[in-house]
């Protein structure tokens, strides 16, 4: 995939402090990667889970906690960036 | 040229649980003072983590199957990521890969629409503004909710209420949401383009698709179709622009001018960079427990305007019967002694008992006998509207009421006839104008009437008085 | 106390009269600042404590002082730390390992017996064997994340960082069990330590790890193995997977969990902005988001996930053939303070023979075994799914029976 950091920027909601450093440091990074290619996963189930528990939910309750926060939270961030 | 609008719909229903959709906090918002309804793990404090509310996901599998959907035996959630100051993790937990319910379909008017999935999600917290800031209230964060997405099957707007009604019906039959649009418990957001067919049978087109938001009422969400479709068809005509990859966009709703404006301009697709939920276990279930689920469904409207149909009554009067759970459940138990006066009893319902009704207060035993004494003739149609009513307020027999006002129906031919002939005995001015005009009987009969204080079977009244001056 | 060391973010003036505990800056006490070691949260004061924090203060516990990290526990040096690096106990010129190196530190300096870390790929047992103190990565889902800063949500894993792999257990026992704010906590109850008579090990060695140590290293791990021999124990070389897989596979997955887990960060509801955010964590973040990103989620994240499984079946298969898996924890001694500045992979090859055992969530415990020099070394024992309590008793076993206790 080609690096593109402008998207990468904003995707990450982060300016890049050296854009220049980051492409070089990346780089270097997925060259680590490129010992996955050569195994073989054809038929092998991806791990999102390690612990092997199913069905984890909670009983549909109220508990109260004590306010964090008063009255409303305000931000001066643009709304219009992401429509 | 003939054009075909193709709509599809993505509709989220809010669900009224206890609490939230992964904290425990109160799920109610609507008009509740804001930020006292949430936690640090709703809020996306450093270290929460979410824990799913057991029956929302039970709510979301019957209303899947609800919705003729397979329930998928495994399931899980995933992560969508965006940033709005809306959006306190930075990301919603939602579902994509492994929906918990998928390709199911409902008919409507005969037409099936396809629903390719219907997922569980978590909702945004409220940006408002106000004197010229931006204000975020997040109670409403985390509260559950259910996307149904259909295909793009509805060719009409007409029958895109149809679709969004019955899905309405249903959820509030399951009991699972409001379902209110105006107070937000229930979102539509269409998706409506053009296929073009040239008048000579040539090639077919496809406009380019538009997503429409910000409708806040049924009626609304109509309006906006119609509106975009003509605006469809008005664009087509100028530019021929045809449906790519990279040209859908979304407009808004305004319902003071009536009109979609453009919200989000071209530009391909976000990258919500997906991927499962690490802090949450995957769900698998058995035929056992979908079952299990499937069993707590109730009789559905769809299935409840067929058994009604059966029993004689028109489908007009049956989807009026079956709009609302309680009112059909208490039409039931009103017919339940005598279903094959079902018919006469539509009547009082579709009438004088067309109001929010207690399931408790209907006693099948007062419409049976109600109905029995109408086809008896003891009293008439009119008075029995009145009476049930009355019956219903007052927990009392029909007949002790219609007694006690005096408002049986006298069909004694015998004691009629004696009081006909009283009556043309005393108003022989009244027995000439008859004989010169027919239609002037009218007056005889008010006599009867009132010589009977209003008893007299008014029919019956009039064939006697006609037999006996003729 | 602790001017010299830096391994304080945070001390408590007036502690409560419980057993004194160091806790890592990145795991939430309430009503005390909790600082991740990021500017983006130097004054973040939690309204909540982690669930551990409220087991160990219900057990008599009190914190002394939040310990120094690297931000976020982004790196295995604490050198990434907003507020200073931490100074190695034994060598001031040396790191002291991370990313939990201030609780590291100030066990190894003696300020405290008991410190609270995490790891999520070597934090807790790397700075345990560079400072020479005994540090246990529990199974994953055995101790609690309610309350700790999510770095690697499938991978994090509190711990206790101790002096003798005794103490470790003490601590265990109180943090470890089932927590309904957790829903990949293990359905399972706290630890309890059980003493074992342990006889006829079958302990595996990866022959593909001891490749890549210094010789140093390698001799006091041999010495180590002696000591087990002598006790009629077997010794038996195994191929496992290279660790090069697991430095892919594990810098895939923790980068992207890494730029999601950071997505709450935008200073609205609590701390700072954004753009305070130190180079590493910016890196980590941007490298996150792209392995995430349209068109490389197959590649790069489903792929590693797959990876997962065969390393997870790696460790499931040698378990069959042996009772525990022995190994150095780190590469190196103590590197010196400068050493991780720019390399963007540093971390993951300090790290490279510990992220085997986080990815596939067994336990491991690094037990100090020596000095080279004026550092220490440390080796680790890791087990099965769960067996804390073996793996804690052949520890017991070598520290009682090794000549060169701290």
């Amino acid at each position: 995939m080609t690096l593109d950091l402008t998207k990468l920027s904003q995707l990450s909601d982060l300016t890049i402090s050296e854009p220049e450093k980051f492409s070089k440091n990346l780089k270097e990074i997925t060259t680590h990667f490129a010992v996955l290619d050569n195994l073989d996963t054809k038929n092998i189930e991806p791990t999102f889970q390690v612990t092997g528990l199913k069905n984890i939910s909670r009983e549909d309750l109220v508990v109260d906690t004590p306010p964090i926060h008063q009255g409303c939270f305000v931000t001066d961030i643009l709304v219009n960036r992401n429509g | 040229m003939k054009t075909t609008p193709i709509i599809g719909f993505e509709v989220h229903v809010e669900l009224k649980t206890k609490s939230k959709m992964f904290c425990s906090c109160d799920a109610t918002h609507f008009q509740i003072e804001k930020n006292t309804h949430t936690c640090p793990v709703c809020l996306g404090f450093p270290g929460t983590l979410p824990v799913p509310n057991q029956t929302a996901i039970d709510y979301c599998i019957k209303l899947g199957q609800a919705l003729n959907c397979e329930i998928n035996h495994i399931s899980f959630f995933e992560r969508k990521h965006y940033f709005y100051p809306d959006l306190p993790k930075g990301y919603q937990i939602t579902q994509l890969q492994k929906p918990f319910a998928i390709n199911g379909f409902l008919e409507i008017d005969g037409q099936k629409v396809r629903v390719n999935r219907a997922h569980m999600e978590e909702d945004a917290g409220k940006l408002m503004h106000e004197n010229g800031q931006s204000h975020i209230d997040f109670n409403r964060a985390g509260v559950p909710l259910i996307e149904i997405v259909s295909e793009p099957d509805l060719t009409s707007s007409e029958i895109a209420k149809k679709y969004l009604n019955k899905i309405q019906q249903i959820v509030r039959y399951l009991g699972i949401s409001d379902a209110d649009i105006d107070k937000g418990s229930m979102r539509c957001e269409p998706t409506v383009n053009l296929k073009v067919e040239s008048a000579s049978g040539g090639k077919t087109f496809y406009t380019p698709l538009v997503e429409i938001k910000n409708i806040a009422a049924l009626n609304g969400c109509i309006d906006a179709l119609e509106f975009e479709i003509n605006r469809q068809i008005k664009q087509w005509e100028e530019t021929h622009e045809i449906k790519s990859g990279t040209n859908k966009t979304t407009r808004g709703w305004d319902a003071d001018k009536k009109e979609t404006y453009l919200l989000r301009a071209k530009g391909g697709n976000a990258d919500y960079r997906y991927f499962p939920e690490p802090d949450i276990p995957p769900f698998e279930f058995t035929d056992e427990k979908i079952n299990e689920i499937k069993q707590q469904i109730p009789e559905l409207p769809d299935a409840k305007i067929k058994k009604y149909q059966e029993l004689g009554i028109s489908l007009l009067d049956a989807e009026s019967l079956a709009d609302d759970q309680k009112f059909a459940l208490c039409f039931e138990k009103a017919i339940s002694l005598d279903p094959k006066n079902a018919k006469a009893i539509t009547n009082l319902f579709l009438g004088t008992l067309k109001i929010d009704l207690d399931l408790d207060k209907i006693n099948p035993q007062y419409f049976k006998d109600l109905i029995e004494s109408l086809n008896k003739n003891e009293i008439s149609s009119t008075v029995a509207k009145q009476i049930i009513l009355e019956s219903y307020q007052e927990n009392k027999n029909p007949l002790d009421i219609a007694k006690s006002k005096n408002l049986l129906q006298n069909s004694n031919t015998d004691e009629l006839e004696e009081i006909a002939k009283k009556v043309i005995a005393e108003n022989q001015k009244a027995v000439d104008d008859y004989k010169k005009n027919p239609n002037s009987v009218g007056f005889l009969i008010g006599q009867l009437m009132k010589a009977s204080a209003g008893s007299a079977n008014p029919t019956l009244a009039k064939e006697i008085l006609e037999k006996l001056l003729k | 106390m602790d001017n010299k060391l830096n391994a304080f973010i945070t001390i408590i003036e007036k502690p409560a009269s419980g057993i004194p505990i160091a806790i890592k800056d990145n795991i939430c006490t309430k009503n005390i600042k909790t600082t991740a070691a990021s500017n983006v949260l130097k004054d973040f004061i939690p309204t909540y404590s982690a669930t551990i924090i409220e087991r160990l203060e219900a057990a008599g516990y009190s914190v002394i002082g939040k310990t120094n990290l690297d931000a976020f526990a982004h790196g295995s040096s604490t050198e990434n730390s907003d507020f200073g690096v931490t100074h190695n106990p034994h060598d001031f010129d040396c790191l002291p390992g991370g990313s939990s190196g201030g609780s590291a530190a100030a066990v190894g300096a003696g300020l405290v017996d008991f410190a609270l870390g995490t790891e999520t790929a070597g934090s807790i047992r790397q700075p345990a064997a560079w400072c020479g103190v005994v540090g246990l990565k529990p199974t994953y889902g055995y101790v609690s994340r309610f309350g700790v800063i999510a770095m690697a949500s499938s991978m994090d894993c509190p711990g206790p960082i101790t002096k003798t792999a005794t103490d470790a257990a003490k601590i265990l026992e109180i943090i470890s069990g089932h927590d309904p704010l957790d829903a990949t906590s293990l359905n399972v109850p706290p630890y309890k330590f059980c003493k074992l008579k342990i006889e006829n090990l079958k302990i595996g060695v990866p022959s593909s790890y001891l490749k890549i140590v210094t010789p140093e290293i390698l001799e006091k791990f041999n010495q180590v193995l002696e000591v087990y021999k002598k006790l009629g124990h077997e010794i038996v070389e195994i191929e496992m997977m290279d660790p090069s897989i697991s430095i892919a596979v594990y810098t895939i997955l923790q980068r992207a969990e890494v730029s999601s887990n950071l997505s709450r960060y935008d200073g609205i509801r609590y701390g700072g902005p954004r753009t305070v955010f130190n180079q590493e964590n910016e890196r980590r973040i941007l490298t996150g988001t792209y392995v995430l990103a349209a068109g490389s989620y197959d590649q790069y994240y489903l792929k590693a996930q797959k990876v997962r499984t065969l390393i997870i079946n790696d460790f499931d298969e040698q378990f069959k053939n042996v009772d525990i898996i022995m190994a150095p924890t780190t590469p190196t001694t103590a590197l010196p303070i400068g050493s991780s500045t720019d390399d963007p992979m540093f971390g993951e090859n300090a790290d490279q023979l510990v992220e085997p055992s986080s990815l596939a969530g067994v336990p491991g415990i690094s037990i100090p075994c020596g000095f080279i020099g004026k550092l220490p070394v440390g080796f680790q024992i890791i087990g099965p799914h769960l067996s804390e309590n073996l793996i804690i008793n052949t520890a017991i076993l070598y520290e009682d029976n090794a000549n060169n206790r701290i």
